[in-house]
């Protein structure tokens, strides 16, 4: 059952004169439950590709369908809301609110979203155990190493139980040991909590852990492998 | 399935509130995020505070000090006087203070003295030597009481009864000292012939020279005789318990008037004095106008710096659903707590600074403190303990930071949630 349906996206940055590409009329869906990595040369569209299906860009053409809803369709607000109910997010950096605590800014969605306290604690506690760092709850992000941060970020992106999670090369800034870690955390969590994950990557050993592999190159669908 | 519940129910559950108290917390602790930077910002504010309620309450002070002048120690608040005298000061235009007017004046406890005077001018002589005098027939004991007049005394007494007091050029000119005879011939009421003559009992060194070298005082009745008005004054002098309350009075007091007279307030009679604090009032305030640009463009400086540092942050916070209102609404936040701070440490620094000068006033010395001496003025630089200019500077720099906070509120809607793009 797909949960995400891209229809024929483009994407096209007119930067100066020369107008990229970015995005050249992309087909594509994901399933419920899914672990995917979505690869292929720099600039060869990632970024741009999760941040459509995230709403944080919209296609010049074509359509992204999340279960009913159209998102691209959306007004700033309405996707803004979206996004806080339905997608987590894991960013290459930048991920956490410095002046929060790791538990702090694993319930700051939370919050957003007007959960009761007590609730907000219970999941928040939850996830840090599950992303193997409840003794860091109560630490702020400059204190953690960038492991420990990406792993916060992971935490917070399954806070509100979100139907899927986009992550845009979570491991770049990663030693590949912390990088295969947090990889194995994401895993877990994909079967756990039964989420859809969708990220980007550069990094072989990390390619190997997902079970669907989409390689682009020129904003184009360039192989697209179940295992 | 059970997923499928629970995120349902959490998309019934968008309060409009949520999280606006744990952004309050969030602006809070972003303050301390560079401790440095929110420090020196502050301690702007802080000084501009200070600064310009020490400017404000030196302004009052000199101004309330010019008024003092004027009303305490010549003309009162207002004054009383013939409907006709404005225009022609003569003794002609004179009036009797009748009992009823007297009475009602005593029912306004608002006012704390009513002092009459007459005033006119006279030829005064001694031997051979003629001068053009101005003769103030004053009540010794309610004039001294305003004005102070007895501190002014050089030689001799301050008069009781009887006798002359004359301005100590004026003496000199006409080589006379106390106990000598003073000779005057002046037009009496209506055309009359006047003539006196007075024993000099006290010289007055007056701060003012041009009245140095002219003033006579005889006390009121013997002044009335040699006019020959007989009761009639030529002003009624009111000083109220403060300009404050004076002024909630003059209305009532001006409607009860008989129709022959005239209530005329001290600026009326020295609009010089109105105006000058007036082009003082505007000058200084290009001054303070010159002090808020330089504190409000150095918040800014320091906020757009923030803002600029701070972009990957504001764009993850909209990236996973943050409403860019509640982004504005927290970088306000941050900057009203500075404003906040600034404005309230500088009112607390405010007080002993100004406490300070209000009892230690900085004399002006040099030629400058001379030419005030001269004028009449006590060459010092005063300070008003006055709270209102306190809290109007507070005000006013707290508007300052609110306005530099438009442009983080109005950035924070512009916010683009996708990290290092341009919005
Ligand atoms: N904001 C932008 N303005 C102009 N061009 C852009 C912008 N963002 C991306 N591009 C261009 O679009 C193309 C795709 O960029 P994108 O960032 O999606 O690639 P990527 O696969 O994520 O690369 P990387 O592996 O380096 O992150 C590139 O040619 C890039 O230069
Ligand atoms: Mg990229």
């Amino acid at each position: 059952m797909a949960i995400i349906t891209l229809n024929s996206i483009s994407r096209t940055y007119n930067s100066k004169q020369v107008p990229v590409h970015a995005l050249n009329c992309i087909d594509l869906s994901f399933d419920e439950g899914e672990f995917t990595a979505i690869v292929g040369p720099s600039g060869s569209g990632k970024t741009t590709l999760l941040n459509i299906v995230g709403g944080l860009d919209d296609p010049d053409e074509g359509d992204v369908v999340i279960d009913e809803t159209k998102i691209n369709a959306l007004s700033g607000n309405e996707k803004i809301k979206f996004r806080l109910h339905h997608i987590g997010f894991i960013f290459q950096a930048y991920n956490l609110i410095p002046v929060l605590t790791a538990r702090e800014n694993v319930e700051f969605i939370l919050e957003l979203q007007g959960v009761p306290k007590s609730e907000r604690k219970k999941r928040s506690a939850e996830l840090l155990e599950a992303v193997g760092i409840p003794e860091k709850a109560d630490i702020r992000p400059r204190q953690l190493s960038g492991g420990q941060q990406q792993r916060v970020a992971v935490a917070r992106a399954l806070a509100s139980r979100p139907r899927f999670v986009l992550a845009d090369e979570p491991t770049a800034n990663l030693d590949s040991a912390s990088a295969e870690n947090l990889l194995a955390i994401m895993q877990e969590l994909n079967q756990k909590e039964n989420t859809t994950f969708i990220f980007s990557t550069h990094d072989e050993r990390v390619v190997k852990m997902a079970r669907r592999v989409v390689t682009l190159q020129d904003g184009k669908i360039k192989t697209d492998e179940t295992s | 399935m059970s997923v499928n519940i629970k995120r349902y129910k959490n998309s019934l559950r968008q309060t409009p509130a949520g999280g606006f108290t744990g952004l309050v917390k969030i602006a809070w602790r972003n303050l301390w995020r560079n401790k440095r930077r929110t420090l020196i910002t502050v301690s702007s504010i802080f000084f501009g505070v200070i600064f310009s309620a020490l400017m404000g309450s030196m302004q009052e002070g000199s101004y309330q000090k010019m008024i003092e002048n004027v009303v305490r120690f010549y003309a009162g608040h207002a004054q009383i006087q013939h409907h006709d005298y404005p225009d022609h000061q003569t003794i002609n235009n004179s009036f009797v203070p009748g009992d009823s007017l007297l009475k009602k004046l005593q029912e306004y406890p608002e006012l704390e003295m009513v002092v009459p005077r007459l005033e006119s001018f006279a030829l005064a002589s001694s031997g051979n030597k003629t001068e053009g005098v101005m003769v103030f027939g004053v009540d010794p004991e309610k004039e001294n009481r305003m004005t102070r007049l007895s501190d002014k005394v050089v030689s001799g007494n301050y008069f009781q009864h009887q006798g002359a007091m004359m301005g100590v050029d004026l003496a000199d000119n006409l080589g006379l000292s106390v106990g000598d005879t003073l000779v005057m011939i002046s037009q009496g009421y209506h055309g009359v012939s006047a003539f006196g003559q007075y024993p000099v009992v006290g010289i007055i060194k007056h701060p003012n020279p041009e009245l140095n070298r002219r003033l006579v005082y005889l006390p009121i009745d013997e002044a009335q005789y040699f006019f020959q008005t007989f009761g009639n004054i030529t002003s009624l002098a009111l000083v109220g318990i403060s300009q404050k309350a004076i002024d909630k009075v003059l209305p009532a007091l001006k409607k009860n008037l008989d129709e022959e007279l005239t209530l005329r307030t001290w600026q009326d009679m020295f609009p010089a004095v109105l105006q000058q604090i007036e082009s003082d009032r505007a000058t200084a305030l290009i001054m303070k106008l010159i002090l808020y640009l330089v504190i409000g463009f150095g918040i800014l400086g320091t906020v757009v710096m923030m803002m600029a540092e701070r972009r990957a942050e504001f764009s993850v916070m909209v990236a996973v659903g943050m409403y860019r209102y509640k982004l504005a609404f927290m970088l306000l936040m941050e900057i009203l707590w500075i404003g906040l701070l600034g404005v309230l440490a500088g009112f607390l620094g405010t007080l002993p600074v100004i406490s300070w000068f209000v009892h230690h006033p900085v004399p002006i010395t040099g030629q400058a403190g001379e030419w005030m001496e001269n004028i009449g003025f006590e060459p010092f630089m005063f300070f008003a303990w006055d709270v209102g200019v306190f809290l109007q500077q507070m005000a006013v720099v707290f508007v300052l930071t609110t306005l530099v906070s438009f442009y983080p509120f109005v950035r924070a809607f512009k916010v683009s949630p996708v990290i290092g793009e341009k919005n």
